[in-house]
């Protein structure tokens, strides 16, 4: 997916080949286009915003310095998250690491014929959004996402939070679209019981 | 008829429209008879939109210009 552009500015792909020829300012509006974007990824994956500005500056960076490697192949909006990604797995490895958590089990849990639900799903997502996300809510969802694997979290991020449909996230992460689908759907059901069992406790 | 396992298997596919007729009116239908699978799917599709509130900032006051002079200087001492 490509930043919002207006029609009378130039295309994220003509900016890059500018930025090719040696026009730093043409860099520079990329920095600013993706700028929200990439911090937003950053501080998805680190939850630090210390952490997530230093990603930002070794994406762009990264970027810069690998200006000659883009041939056009992929969107550039799929290289720059590809290189944000990279950055951030990164900076995560020399962080401290926590235990991985499996979520082959994640899943509703059905009766052994699957004809009901063991644990009801709650109707907490009858109330309107707005009555929904209180600060502490979004602190619960933030910790709920912090504890993805990684590989999830980033998918979840690219694909929920940024915006990017299946084929994006497959072609920005180098994974096939069945990868993508399992992750996202094991991502997302995860994160629903942790609301799940924040409504309930509420 | 498909059960709430069943349905629920093919929930990502069916949300995102890439199930086949048969398939989707196969969902469609337990949904009109299942209120726990309704709640899930609402609660389900609450999650995505959850996230990306919880998780939508913007970029720190300063940090492009930061980033820009980092660049700028990494270009200034590899010219």
């Amino acid at each position: 997916m490509s930043s919002v552009v207006r029609s009378d500015e130039p295309t994220d792909l003509a900016l890059v080949h500018s930025a090719q020829r040696g026009d730093y300012a043409c860099f520079e509006e990329l920095v600013r286009r993706y700028r929200d974007r990439v911090y937003r990824l950053a501080r998805g994956m680190t939850t630090s915003d210390a952490e997530a500005e230093e990603v930002v500056q070794d994406t762009f960076l990264n970027l810069f310095r690998h200006l000659e490697s883009f041939r056009g192949e992929a969107a550039v909006s799929s290289w720059i998250f590809r290189v944000a990604a990279n950055a951030a797995l990164m900076r995560l490895r020399r962080l401290r690491r926590k235990p991985l958590l499996s979520l082959e089990d994640t899943r509703p849990d059905f009766s052994e014929d699957g004809t009901h639900y063991i644990d009801p799903p709650g109707d907490w997502a009858r109330q309107p959004e707005q009555t929904l996300l209180s600060r502490e809510l979004g602190a619960q969802i933030e910790a709920a996402i912090a504890e993805l694997p990684e590989k999830y979290r980033l998918v979840l991020l690219l694909r929920d939070v940024e915006g990017l449909s299946n084929e994006e996230v497959a072609d920005t992460l180098g994974i096939t679209l069945p990868t993508v689908k399992s992750r996202l759907h094991r991502s997302r059901l995860f994160v629903r019981d942790a609301l799940d069992d924040y409504f309930r406790k509420r | 008829m498909v059960n709430c396992k069943q349905a629920m298997g093919q929930l990502a596919d069916y949300l995102d429209r890439t199930l086949s007729p048969e398939r989707r009116a196969e969902v469609v239908e337990h949904l009109g008879r299942c209120s726990a699978c309704v709640a899930f799917v609402k609660s389900y599709q609450a999650t995505t939109s959850l996230c990306r509130q919880a998780l939508d900032r913007p970029a720190p006051d300063g940090m492009c210009e930061r980033v820009i002079e980092l660049v700028r200087q990494h270009s200034r001492r590899s010219s």
